[in-house]
Parts: C-alpha cells; sequence; structure tokens
C-alpha cells in the first residue's frame, strides 16, 4: 500500500489508545462488595452471553475507528497486494513494431518512445506479474520466449527489440493476443495495445469495421482489460517511393527494361524539383526532378540496357525527406542469354494472326516480329505438335498453344520439366478433354496443374466472364496491380475450361464467376503454369488487349527460371527459399544492405532442403553468396507503411469506446488508469464511508449494550 | 460495655429530642383516647428529670430544681398505654453493605431502631427489639422503662452483620414468638424471595400484628452509579462473584430492582403492610416522619 500523505499514518497509533485504556480497565477491575447479588444477576440473566460479544465488538469498532481515520488521512492507495503479488496480472503487450512508428526523431519517435515507457510501465506492475511481448508485425512471434515474472528482463528485451518495420498484422495479432489471453492463467489479464494508431492500420476499425478478436475478447469470462497505449506522433509528412517495377523480370544484353517508380507525399507540404535519382548496382546513373502536391504522388520511368550478364539491382531514390527508409526502393532485374522457347502448335504456322501461336509468337519476341533492330528476350522456335528429344535442346520453356493434346511421347515433356523446364499450356477449343483428363492430369501425377471439369460458356445474351479484380501476389502478377500496365479486366472471355482444385496447385488469375483463369504447379524442379482458355482469338480477346505481351513474356520469364528463389523481398518477413540439392551442399551467406555478414543455414523439410534466412530488418540491396556463384535480393519496405498519418482523437476514443478499451498515452496516465481498475480511485471514500458507519455502530452498540 | 451515646451522637440525641417532642405532639393527637390512659395529660408516676429543650410545656418545669440548680428541668412522668412495638432488625450480611459516601444499612438501620425504639419509650409505648439473619438472634421482649431502653441499645450496639437473608423463616419464627398483638416494625433490605417473605409477613398480619415494612437502600443500590469494570463479591457469599461493565448492565439492573421493590410493595399492600423504603442518605429524622406519617393514617 502506498499513502499520499503518508506521515498522517502514524495517526494510526490512536488505537492504541483504546487498547490500552480496556487493558487498563482490565488491570484495575474494582473489587465492589455489594448485596443486591440477586438483582445483579436477574439482570444479567437474559444477556450475559450477548453481552460479552458485544463488548468484544465494541472494543473492536473503537480501535478500528482510530486507524480508518488516520487511513483516510493519508489517502491510502492499495499497492500493497502487489507487493505480495495479491495483485499480480497477465500482462500481454501487443507492440506495433511497424515502420511507421520510426516516425519523428530518432529520440523521440514512436518506437522510442514505447520501449522507454514500457519499461517504466513494467517496473511499476505487481510483484509476481507475467508479461509476454507480441510483436505486432509477426503475431506469431514473442520477444520473450514463454511469459516471464523476471520484468526486467521483459523490461531489457523490449529495449534490445530492433524496429522490424513490417506492416502491423492488425487483425492477426489481436487474434494471436486473444488466443493468448485465452490461455493465460484467469484472474487480473490485461491486453495493452501500443501503437501510433496510425489511419493506414486502425482506419477501417475506426470507421466501423469490426475487430472479431477484441468482440471475442469482450464476451469472454473474465475477459482482460484491454488498453490502447496512444503513440500518435505530432508530425504526418514523409515521402516515400511506394513503387520501384522493372517492365521485366528477365532481360537480354542491350535489351532495354524500363524502372517504373511512383513516388507519394503523404503530408500536407507541396514539393517542387525534389530530386530523384536512378541507380543501377549501386551507382548513380541519372537524377531527374518531380513536383508533389499535398498528399500527391507522381509516376516516372527510367530506362536502362544492360551490357553484361548477371544480376543487377535497380534502384530509385528520392533526397530531401527526413524519413529515409522509404526513401528508396529497390528491384533485382537478371540479364541473361536469350530465352529459347518452344512452342508447339496443331497447325502450321500461316503468318496471319488466327493461329494461338501467332499471338504468343508476336506477343514474345515482338521486336523480331516488327523486324525491329531492338533485340528480344525470347528467341521462340514454332513446331508441329510433335516432340523430340532435340527438339528440347537448349530449350528453356514449351508452350502448348490450344493443341489437341500432345502427338507425341509425354514421358520426353516430363523428364524436360521436372529437370527444370517451364511448360505453359493454352487449353483451347480443340482440346481432347478426355486426354488432358487422363493422361495430362494423371489424378494429379501428370504435369497438368488440376483437373478439367468441363467447357464453361457465357450464357446467352448475358455478359461475357471477365478477369477478377483484386490484388495480385504471384511474383509473375504484380506488375499488372498497377492499372498503367494494362486492366486485365478489358479480356472478355465466351469459353473456359472450369478447372477443378488439386494439391500443390496455385491460382494466378482467376475469372469473376470464380472460376481459375490461370493456375501454377511445381513438377520436380520446373513448373506448369495451365490458362483455362485459349491463347488465340477463338474463345476470347485477350491476345488483343495491351497486357497480353508483358503477360505472356512474364509468365515464361517465370517458367525459365529455375530457381524458386523470389528475390524481391519486404522488410519484416523471414523467407525460406528451397534449394537444390547441389545449392544445398554450398555454405551460403548474406550480406545485409548495412554490410554485416550472416551465415545462413539449412533446414530440411518434406525432403525438401530449406534456405532459412532471418528476419528481414532493413530495406536495401542483399547479396547471396552461395559457393562462389553470387546473387542479389531486394529488400523494400512495405509502401503502406509509409503513410504516417494517425487517427483523430475522436476517432480514436470512438474505437476505444466500442471495445471497452481506455486509451492512455503515458505511463503515469496508464498506471493511474491501473490503480483504479485494481482498486478504484484512492481508497478514503470508501475508508470515510466504513468509518462512519463504525461511528454510527459504536453509538448504537454503546446505546444497546448501556440500556441491556 | 457500649453505651447509647456511642450509636447516637449528641447531634442526633438532640435531634430525637426535638423528634420525640415533634412525635409527641403528634402521637398524643392521635393517641389519646385510643390508649386507654387514665390520666389525661399528665402520668401520675415519675419516670425521669430531662433538660428543658424549647417547646416543652412550662408547666412541667420542676422549679425546685431551678431553685436550687438554676437549671431548667422538665418534670416526666410514665403514661400508660396499650402499644406493644417490636422493632425487627435484618442483621444479615447484605446489610453490612456500605456504599461510596454512604454508612452501612445497618448502622443506618440500628439508629433507626434505637431512634425509634427511643421514640416509643419516650411515649411510653413497650418496644421490644428482634435481630436475626437467617435466623433470629437476639429477642428481647417488650419494655417501656428507660433501663429497657438502654438494653435495647446495648443490644444494637452488639449487633454484627451476620451471615445470609433468611427472612421468610425468621418471620415465622418470630410469629410464633409474639404471642400478643402489637406493632412489628421490620427493617431489612428484604433481599430474599419476594413471595416467600409475603408468606410470612401473611403469617403475622393473621395473628393480628400491625406490620411496618422499612426496606433499607443503599444510594449505590438505587443509581448503580458504577462506572469502571468491577468485580461485584456478593456479602453473603451466596453467589459467585460478577466480573462486568457497570455501565453495560445499569439499565437493566434498574429495571429489575424496580420491579423487585413494586413487586415487594404491592405484596405489602395486599396484606395491609405498610411500606417505607429509605435511602440510607436520607437522615433518620425523615424516616420517623415517614414512619409517624404513616402512623397518622
Amino acid at each position: 500500500m502506498s499513502f499520499l500523505n503518508a506521515i498522517l499514518l502514524s495517526g494510526g497509533a490512536a488505537l492504541l489508545l483504546p487498547l490500552i485504556l480496556y487493558l487498563l480497565n482490565l488491570r484495575r477491575i474494582t473489587p465492589q462488595p455489594w448485596a443486591a447479588m440477586h438483582l445483579l444477576q436477574a439482570a444479567l440473566a437474559k444477556r450475559r452471553r450477548n453481552l460479552r460479544i458485544e463488548q468484544w465488538l465494541l472494543l473492536l469498532i473503537r480501535l478500528l475507528i482510530p486507524l480508518l481515520l488516520a487511513l483516510c488521512l493519508a489517502r491510502p492507495v492499495m499497492t500493497a497486494m502487489r507487493v505480495f503479488g495479491g495483485g499480480k496480472s497477465s500482462l500481454l503487450v501487443l507492440l506495433d513494431d511497424s515502420y511507421s512508428m520510426q516516425a519523428g526523431d530518432a529520440a523521440s519517435s514512436p518506437s522510442q518512445r514505447a520501449k522507454q515507457e514500457l519499461s517504466r510501465i513494467l517496473q511499476s506492475l505487481p510483484k509476481g506479474s507475467e508479461v509476454q511481448v507480441m510483436r505486432g508485425s509477426a503475431p506469431d512471434q514473442t520477444l520473450l520466449n514463454a511469459p516471464t515474472a523476471a520484468l526486467d528482463i521483459a523490461a531489457q528485451a523490449l529495449q534490445s527489440h530492433p524496429c522490424t518495420h513490417g506492416p502491423l498484422r492488425l487483425q492477426d495479432a489481436l487474434s494471436a493476443a486473444a488466443s493468448w489471453i485465452e490461455k493465460s492463467p484467469p484472474g487480473n489479464r490485461e491486453l495493452l495495445v501500443v501503437s501510433d494508431f496510425s489511419k493506414r492500420d486502425w482506419g477501417n476499425a475506426a470507421q466501423g469495421a469490426g475487430l472479431p478478436a477484441l468482440q471475442s475478447l469482450s464476451k469472454m469470462p473474465q475477459g482482460p482489460q484491454l488498453t490502447f497505449y496512444d503513440l500518435r506522433p505530432p508530425q504526418a509528412e514523409n515521402l516515400a517511393v511506394v513503387a520501384a517495377e522493372t517492365s521485366a523480370q528477365i532481360a537480354a544484353v542491350g535489351q532495354p527494361i524500363g524502372l517504373r517508380v511512383r513516388v507519394i507525399n503523404h503530408g500536407q507540404r507541396a514539393w517542387q524539383d525534389l530530386p530523384i535519382s536512378f541507380e543501377v548496382d549501386g551507382k548513380r546513373l541519372r537524377t531527374s526532378r518531380l513536383s508533389l502536391a499535398a498528399q500527391g504522388e507522381a509516376v516516372l520511368t527510367f530506362t536502362h540496357q544492360f551490357d553484361a550478364i548477371g544480376k543487377h539491382a535497380l534502384s530509385a531514390r528520392i533526397e530531401g525527406d527526413s524519413f529515409a527508409l522509404d526513401n528508396a526502393r529497390h528491384g533485382i532485374v537478371e540479364v541473361r542469354k536469350p530465352l529459347e522457347v518452344l512452342l508447339l502448335e496443331d497447325e502450321k504456322p500461316r503468318g496471319s494472326l488466327e493461329a494461338a501461336g501467332d499471338f504468343l509468337s508476336l506477343a514474345l519476341s515482338p521486336h523480331q516480329s516488327a523486324g525491329s533492330d531492338l533485340k528480344d528476350l525470347m528467341q521462340v522456335t514454332r513446331n508441329e505438335n510433335r516432340l523430340r528429344q532435340d527438339d528440347l535442346k537448349g530449350r528453356e520453356v514449351v508452350i502448348l498453344a490450344d493443341v489437341e493434346r500432345l502427338r507425341s511421347n509425354l514421358s520426353l515433356l516430363e523428364k524436360f520439366v521436372t529437370e527444370g523446364g517451364g511448360l505453359l499450356v493454352f487449353v483451347g477449343p480443340k482440346a481432347d478433354l478426355t486426354w488432358y483428363q487422363r493422361d495430362f492430369y494423371n489424378r494429379g501425377k501428370g504435369l497438368f496443374p488440376s483437373p478439367v471439369l468441363g467447357l464453361r460458356r457465357a450464357a446467352n445474351g448475358l455478359q461475357p466472364a471477365r478477369i477478377a479484380k483484386g490484388l495480385l501476389s504471384h511474383p509473375a502478377m504484380l506488375y499488372f496491380n498497377d492499372t498503367r500496365a494494362g486492366r486485365l479486366q478489358d479480356a472478355e472471355f465466351q469459353s473456359w475450361w472450369e478447372l477443378g482444385p488439386a494439391e500443390g496447385t496455385r491460382t494466378l488469375l482467376s475469372l469473376d464467376s470464380g472460376t481459375p483463369l490461370i493456375v501454377e504447379r511445381q513438377v520436380g524442379r520446373g513448373r506448369v503454369i495451365a490458362v483455362a482458355s485459349s491463347a488465340g482469338t477463338a474463345w476470347n480477346n485477350a491476345a488483343l488487349q495491351p497486357f497480353f505481351v508483358p503477360l505472356t513474356q512474364r509468365l515464361v520469364s517465370h517458367l525459365s527460371s529455375s530457381s524458386m528463389v523470389r528475390d524481391n523481398l519486404t522488410v519484416g518477413e523471414s523467407p525460406r527459399f528451397e534449394l537444390t540439392s547441389e545449392e544445398a551442399a554450398l555454405t551460403h551467406q548474406l550480406v545485409l544492405p548495412s554490410g554485416q555478414r550472416v551465415d545462413l543455414g539449412i533446414e530440411s523439410e518434406n525432403q525438401r532442403r530449406l534456405l532459412v534466412i532471418p528476419t528481414l530488418q532493413e530495406p536495401g540491396v542483399m547479396q547471396w553468396n552461395c559457393g562462389n556463384e553470387l546473387r542479389l535480393l531486394a529488400c523494400n519496405l512495405d509502401p503502406q507503411e509509409a503513410d504516417f498519418t494517425p487517427l483523430a482523437t475522436a476517432d480514436l476514443e470512438a474505437l476505444a469506446k466500442r471495445h471497452s478499451a481506455r486509451v492512455v498515452n503515458s505511463p503515469e496516465s496508464w498506471q493511474q488508469l491501473d490503480r483504479g481498475r485494481r482498486h478504484g480511485s484512492e481508497l478514503w471514500k470508501p475508508l470515510l464511508a466504513i468509518l462512519l458507519l463504525l461511528l454510527f455502530a459504536e453509538v448504537l452498540l454503546q446505546q444497546r449494550i448501556t440500556r441491556g | 460495655m457500649a453505651s447509647p451515646t456511642s450509636i447516637l451522637n449528641a447531634e442526633e440525641i438532640s435531634s430525637l429530642a426535638n423528634l420525640q417532642l415533634f412525635a409527641r405532639t403528634v402521637v398524643e393527637g392521635f393517641t389519646t383516647g385510643n390508649h386507654a390512659s387514665p390520666h389525661k395529660g399528665f402520668s401520675v408516676e415519675f419516670r425521669q428529670h430531662r433538660p428543658y429543650v424549647q417547646g416543652d410545656d412550662i408547666r412541667r418545669l420542676d422549679w425546685k430544681i431551678f431553685g436550687r440548680a438554676d437549671r431548667f428541668y422538665i418534670r416526666e412522668y410514665d403514661e400508660e398505654t396499650n402499644l406493644r412495638a417490636t422493632v425487627v432488625v435484618d442483621a444479615s450480611g447484605s446489610m453490612a453493605f456500605q456504599g461510596r459516601g454512604g454508612v452501612r444499612k445497618l448502622d443506618y438501620a440500628r439508629k433507626l431502631a434505637a431512634s425509634l425504639a427511643y421514640l416509643l419509650i419516650s411515649q411510653q409505648d413497650a418496644v421490644g427489639l428482634v435481630t436475626f439473619d437467617s435466623k433470629l438472634r437476639q429477642v428481647i421482649p417488650c419494655g417501656s422503662r428507660v433501663t429497657h431502653l438502654n438494653h435495647l441499645l446495648e443490644t444494637l450496639v452488639q449487633t454484627k452483620a451476620g451471615s445470609e437473608t433468611d427472612l421468610a423463616p425468621v418471620l415465622e419464627s418470630l410469629a410464633q414468638r409474639l404471642r400478643r398483638r402489637g406493632l412489628i416494625i421490620l427493617i431489612s433490605d428484604f433481599f430474599d424471595e419476594a413471595d416467600s417473605v409475603l408468606r410470612a409477613i401473611g403469617v403475622l398480619r393473621r395473628q393480628g400484628h400491625e406490620i411496618i415494612a422499612i426496606q433499607l437502600w443503599d444510594r449505590d443500590e438505587l443509581d448503580f452509579p458504577f462506572g469502571e469494570m468491577s468485580r461485584f463479591e456478593c456479602l453473603e457469599q451466596s453467589h459467585e462473584p460478577l466480573q462486568l461493565d457497570p455501565k453495560a448492565v445499569r439499565m437493566r439492573y434498574l429495571q429489575v430492582r424496580g420491579e423487585f421493590e413494586q413487586k415487594l410493595r404491592e405484596g405489602l399492600r395486599r396484606h395491609q403492610v405498610d411500606h417505607l423504603s429509605l435511602a440510607t442518605d436520607q437522615p433518620h429524622s425523615t424516616a420517623l416522619r415517614q414512619y409517624l406519617a404513616l402512623r397518622l393514617r
């Protein structure tokens, strides 16, 4: 227990007075010779037993009165339970460690405040309390291996925890927190959400979107006390390069490649002549200038031709903004010798845009088709639907363009893919469904990724099917998240084959009816991509859309890469790359953007060899030394993290009220809230009420005793 | 040997003398004719001389003595009377109680008995004395001579507080002793079972005795003014000591005491017995006035 006026507590010694008086009275019992004993006994007969109890009770009340009076004057705050562990609690700190917590000066950023103020909060917890800190950017990770009552260790872990710059996974984090709390011992459970409450992360919830985890917590018996620790920064100015996308993942020597850069101004200040530089392999090649209105954005494209084979890093960087971490964005491009593609079709090529192969050939090598001097990455060889061993020599990707069936031995193709080759299949109107289902899919043992369930057509008079909208996550599809690459939804599909689900198959694109349009499956070391409609114009007009060229090129480029390594990573993730047995035998080392070298380990999982990369914590270009081979990995911030705009105070209060949470913004306010939650407010009011009751009781009891 | 003056100081004797005068005036007023006195006014049998006090009839001055000694003396004569009064004094242990600032109830009773005896003998009534505790201890038959008064006083002086009160058997025993009807003045605290006491008094009343019950209380017994924790020890060893907070039981005690007195008063009234409740802090003269007031009725 602590006291606001502790010195007045000494008045509690007054409780000794009635006790001393009582003891003195006991010692000074006056012997009284008495004659009318029979009258006295008659008076006592009815209530002798009650009298003794009442007298003890009276003594107790008289002892309590001065004690309570002194306690009232000392203004007690009940913390004694903490000292003895009686008020211990299970505190889960859900720490928003996203990049936006770095806003502001290093010394006063929300992240730094969180570390310092949380340490103070932990030190003020009652003895025996258990603490766990969960990361908002990685809810499956906690700062401590297990909840600990050693609060100093928890504080140290907080201090040493770097900000990971990953996005706040709000729903996942709250769900993980709810799960943790359900498993924590019942009693005084608390959930402290420490965040900058940026509009980006919390805006939807503030506008009424549900937070199911918090709702379930509020319904939980003995649910936790929910507190929002408000670390909103005072300013929200920030410029960020939110995208730097290459026009192709793979380029040929001498082939021009574009880097499309998107810059956003999240602040209220307009920028003029903001320098933005283009860097290749760390060397600044060009600098342009752009102007940005408040809350505005700008897009510009840099082009470059590589003259050397290998992996190259492309970067776009702005200058002048104080928050450096999102001022640059990086991409990796592989420059290689021309990619050999074998295109198999049922009909001989006729040179006019009639057959499926015509469109594909044109899309994959447009410069060659147009007679331009520019170089194409891909060299397409068109063959009739027959496959010989020699046909596959030097080829990296095989395309089946609307073929009825493969008119040669399927095993050759299977061997080609298993050894790392890529296969792109367009299933057109002539497809032999029986062959596809029985031989090509073969219950999942064949090359085709999915079972073909049947032919589907758009109903007469109804709108044709279109590609479903949505955020695309496949590496080959990322480019099309920006509509400037072409609107995928412009393509109309009159007919298509319905592909069923299959194990290990991933959907790249779907139609708006929900049917998968493009699916992919790993087969051995190679990949197979199947498109559920024709490559030509028989069933759709996709080949006539602007996106057709980059789409097919990206699909083929993706298939040509035998490595499963994604070279564009995001801060906060912990990627795992599958290695070949030869690669797994090598030593692997990662050189971080800061120059720090990290030896990488390899884990086995289901006969696969996985390279484990620790959580990425800084953006930049990393070097991956794989034996003697040097590979590049780009690591960028989640672009969403660049927007620091916080929730309005009223919105935050409303959000807290909706979820029965309280908002605090300092260790003192949290401690006051915590104290109030544990013990109500200061105790002098209830103590005074008890004191008054005792005074009444004393008077009444005294009168009762006196009156007999 | 104790003398009357050892229990009656000069002031009290003087007070008694005044009382005697008062009593005589009153008694003569209502006893003349009641008692078959052969001489109206004065007795023919000389009894004694006594100093003149203011208010005495100067016709009774002994002028011869005045002539010889130049002092006023009154000549007193015995007057015949039919009244036989027996003063019964409770000398049990409870009568030994003496409150704070008061006198022992037994002392008060002795003085009261002495005063009454003095008053009665001075009126030429026959007075006897009985003292008792759990049984009769002294029984002095009635007499009316001055020497008899000395004997009574000597007996009172020698009376000590004894054992437990056992009033009912004592009164029953007294009923057997007192063959002739007369006045019984019972001086006691009556700390006994009221029903049995009243039963015994009923026996006396049926024998034709006139009874005056004088109940003595110490002021502490009336008010129970104790404030500190006390251990109440029974004077008669008939009860275990009681350790208690007096304040806690005061109201109840007063209630019980009142009920006890009321019950006794009601019982005595049914037996047509006069009841006089006296506190030992009251002057004896007050007691005598109350007694005479009772006798006037």
